[in-house]
C-alpha cells in the first residue's frame, strides 16, 4: 500500500528450514524489507548492530543462547524496536519479566502460528509499531484461574480481553464483537478497572491487561 | 610459593620449626632443671628443707644457669641452621656435632664458674657423655615429632584433595548430565519440532487445496486428520518427553518455569507462585550442580501439585520458595487445602527427587499445612 510505511526486518532462527520459511514470508509480503537473517546470537549482535530494523522476528532458543536475553540487550540500547518471540515451547511467561514500562512492542508467537502467513505478518506489524500481539492460538484455550483477578471478569469483558491481546485496536475489537467502539471503551475500561492495570491511554497499559492472561490464565492440557 | 607434598609452604616450615624448638626445648629444660636439682638430691640424703636448698648448695643458680645457656644454645643453633628444613645426612651430622660441641662447652663453663674443681677425667667423661647423649635425645624427639606432624598434616591435605576432587567431579558430572539433557531437549522441540511444524504447515496447504478441489473433499478430511494428529504428536508426545529431559524455561530461571508449571493445572483450583527474589538470584547460575537445583525444584513442585490434585482432592494449591538460614538454604513449600498428608505417603515420585537432593544435600519434609491440607517442603543448599 502506498504511503505506509515499510517495516525493516531482522530475522534470527537456527533451524535453516524454519529460517528460510520464515525469510520468504517477510520478503513476499508487501510493506517489509528483510534486512538478513541470523542464526544464532553472535550472528544476530552482528547483524542488528551492521543493520538499521524497525521489528527483531526472534526464536527464543538458539544455540548459542537466549533471544529473549538478546532481545532484552537490544531493546536497552534501541528502545523502539519492536520484538516478536517464537518458540516451539508456550513460554508467553517470558514477557511477564519485561519490566512494566517496557512492555510496548513485544509480541509473542508459537512456532506453529508463525507458518501462517497472515498471523505472522500481523504480529511483525503490531511489534513494528510499538503494539503488541500474543498468539492467537495459545490464547484460544486460556481460560481464568479460580481465585485470580481474570476469574472476576464477566465472558465479555473476557472476551474483549483475548482480544486486546491479540493485538487488535479497539475498532477492531468492535467489529469482531458486533457492538460499537465507546462500548469497546467501557468494557475495556472495567476490565482495566477489575485487574488493577492504571489506564494510562498508553499501550503499556494495553500489554499489562493482555499479560493477565498469561499470569492468571490456566491453559487446558491439549492445548501447544 | 606453592603448597605441595613434596615443596612445603613458609607456614608449615615455620610450623615445623616451631613445633621442634618446643619439643625439644621443653625435654631440655626438663633435664636442665632435672640435673640441677639432682645434684642436690643426690649429695642430700638428710631430710630436704627447701629453705635450706640455696644455702646448702651455693653453687645451685650457677649450675642451673649453664645448664639453660646450654639449652639456649641449642635451640638458637637448631633455629639458625632451620634444622627442620635440611636432608636427613645434614641433621644427623648437625644434631652429632651440636651435642658434642654443647656438651664439651657446658662443661667448660662449669669448670670456668667453679661448679667443678680440676675434675677427675671420669668426672667430666661422663658429663660430657651424658650430656651429649641429652642434647640428640631431645634433638631426636623432638624431630621424630615434626615427621609424624607433617605426614598427618599430608595425610589430611590429600584427603582434603582427595574429597575436592571427588565433588569437583560430582559436579562436572552434573554439568556433563545437564548439557546432554538440554542438548537431547532442544534436538526434540527444536529440530524435530520445527520439521514436524513445517510438515503440518504442508499436509495444511494440502489439505486447503484438496478442499477447493471439488473431488478432493474426502482427501481432505483426511488430510486434516491427519495433520490434527501430528499436530497431537507434536504438541503432547515430543513436549512431555522435553520436559522429561529437561523442564520448560528451567534455563530462563525458577520463578520462569515454575509459571510455565502451574500454567497447566486445572482453571478450576486456585493455584498462585510466589518466588522471593532472593531465592531467584541464588539459584541463577547456569553451572551444571544450580541447574540440578533448579530441576529438582521444578520437579518437586510437579510432584507436590500431582500428590495435591490427584490424593488429596485440593482446590488452592499455594507454592512458594524462599530462602532460609545461614548457610542460606533454599526452601520451596507446597501447600493445599485437600485432605492432608496420608497416613502413610507413597513417596513414588518424590524417592527418586530425595534420592539425588539427599545426594545434593537437600531434604524433603510432608506435613499438615494452615490451609487445612498438605505442605510439602523441599530444600536445597544454595
Amino acid at each position: 500500500m502506498s504511503g505506509d510505511p515499510v517495516f525493516r526486518v531482522i530475522i534470527v532462527e537456527d533451524q535453516p528450514l524454519f529460517r528460510s520459511m520464515l525469510s520468504d514470508v517477510v520478503r513476499a509480503e508487501d510493506g517489509f524489507t528483510l534486512m538478513g537473517a541470523a542464526e544464532s546470537v553472535a550472528d544476530a549482535r552482528r547483524l542488528i548492530a551492521s543493520a538499521h530494523a524497525d521489528v527483531l522476528l526472534l526464536d527464543v532458543e538458539l544455540p548459542d543462547g537466549n533471544g529473549f536475553a538478546l532481545a532484552r540487550s537490544v531493546r536497552m540500547e534501541r528502545p523502539g524496536i519492536g520484538v516478536v518471540l517464537l518458540s516451539g515451547h508456550n513460554v508467553m511467561e517470558l514477557l511477564l519479566s519485561v519490566p512494566d514500562g517496557e512492555r510496548a512492542g513485544w509480541s509473542y508467537l508459537s512456532k506453529f502460528s508463525s507458518t501462517s502467513r497472515a498471523t505472522l505478518v500481523r504480529a511483525l506489524r503490531a511489534s513494528a509499531r510499538g503494539g503488541s500481539m500474543l498468539d492467537p492460538e495459545l490464547l484460544a484455550s486460556v481460560q481464568p484461574r479460580r481465585g485470580s483477578a481474570l476469574a472476576s471478569l464477566t465472558p465479555r469483558q473476557f472476551h474483549a480481553l483475548k482480544l486486546l491481546a491479540e493485538g487488535l485496536s479497539n475498532a477492531a475489537i468492535a467489529r469482531e464483537m458486533s457492538i460499537s467502539t465507546h462500548s469497546v471503551d467501557n468494557l475495556l475500561n472495567a476490565v482495566y478497572t477489575t485487574l488493577g492495570v492504571r489506564d494510562d491511554g498508553e499501550l503499556n497499559s494495553r500489554v499489562a491487561a493482555a499479560l493477565h492472561l498469561v499470569r492468571d490464565g490456566a491453559i487446558s492440557r491439549d492445548a501447544v | 610459593m606453592p603448597a605441595g607434598p613434596h615443596r612445603l609452604s613458609a607456614r608449615d616450615r615455620r610450623d615445623d620449626l616451631r613445633m621442634l624448638l618446643l619439643t625439644s626445648g621443653v625435654l631440655l629444660i626438663a633435664f636442665a632443671v632435672g640435673s640441677t636439682l639432682q645434684t642436690v638430691f643426690v649429695y642430700r640424703t638428710e631430710h630436704l628443707v627447701l629453705s635450706e636448698l640455696t644455702e646448702d648448695s651455693p653453687l645451685l643458680g650457677e649450675r642451673l644457669s649453664v645448664n639453660l645457656i646450654a639449652v639456649l644454645v641449642v635451640l638458637l643453633v637448631c633455629a639458625a641452621l632451620r634444622l627442620t628444613e635440611r636432608p636427613a645426612w645434614l641433621i644427623a651430622a648437625v644434631v652429632f656435632a651440636l651435642s658434642v660441641v654443647i656438651a664439651f662447652a657446658r662443661h667448660a663453663l662449669q669448670v670456668a664458674v667453679g661448679i667443678y674443681d680440676h675434675p677427675l677425667i671420669e668426672v667430666s667423661a661422663v658429663e660430657i657423655v651424658t650430656v651429649g647423649v641429652v642434647i640428640a635425645v631431645s634433638v631426636g624427639i623432638g624431630l621424630a615429632h615434626v615427621k609424624t606432624r607433617a605426614r598427618l598434616r599430608e595425610k589430611m591435605r590429600a584427603e582434603a584433595d582427595h574429597r575436592l576432587r571427588a565433588s569437583t567431579a560430582l559436579a562436572d558430572l552434573a554439568t556433563a548430565e545437564m548439557r546432554v539433557r538440554r542438548e537431547v531437549a532442544d534436538g526434540l522441540h527444536n529440530t524435530l519440532q520445527g520439521r514436524l511444524v513445517l510438515i503440518e504447515a504442508r499436509i495444511a496447504a494440502l489439505a486447503r487445496r484438496a478442499a477447493d478441489d471439488p473431488d478432493g473433499s474426502p482427501l481432505h478430511a483426511q488430510l486434516d486428520e491427519l495433520r490434527r494428529d501430528l499436530g497431537g504428536i507434536r504438541e503432547r508426545d515430543v513436549r512431555d518427553l522435553s520436559h522429561l529431559l529437561y523442564p520448560v524455561g528451567v534455563d530462563i530461571g525458577l520463578e520462569h518455569a515454575l509459571r510455565v508449571l502451574i500454567r497447566r493445572v486445572p482453571p478450576e483450583i486456585a493455584v498462585s507462585a510466589e518466588v522471593s527474589p532472593d531465592a531467584e538470584r541464588l539459584l541463577d547460575e547456569s553451572g551444571g550442580a544450580v541447574v540440578a537445583r533448579r530441576i529438582a525444584l521444578v520437579r518437586s513442585a510437579e510432584e507436590g501439585i500431582t500428590n495435591a490434585l490427584r490424593h488429596g482432592a485440593a482446590t488452592t494449591i499455594r507454592l512458594t520458595v524462599v530462602v532460609e538460614g545461614t548457610p542460606p538454604r533454599v526452601r520451596l513449600i507446597v501447600e493445599d487445602d485437600g485432605s492432608g498428608p496420608p497416613p502413610a505417603p507413597e513417596w513414588n515420585g518424590l524417592a527418586r527427587i530425595l534420592e539425588r537432593l539427599d545426594l545434593d544435600g537437600g531434604s524433603v519434609s510432608l506435613r499438615t499445612s494452615s490451609l487445612g491440607g498438605a505442605r510439602l517442603e523441599v530444600d536445597v543448599p544454595a
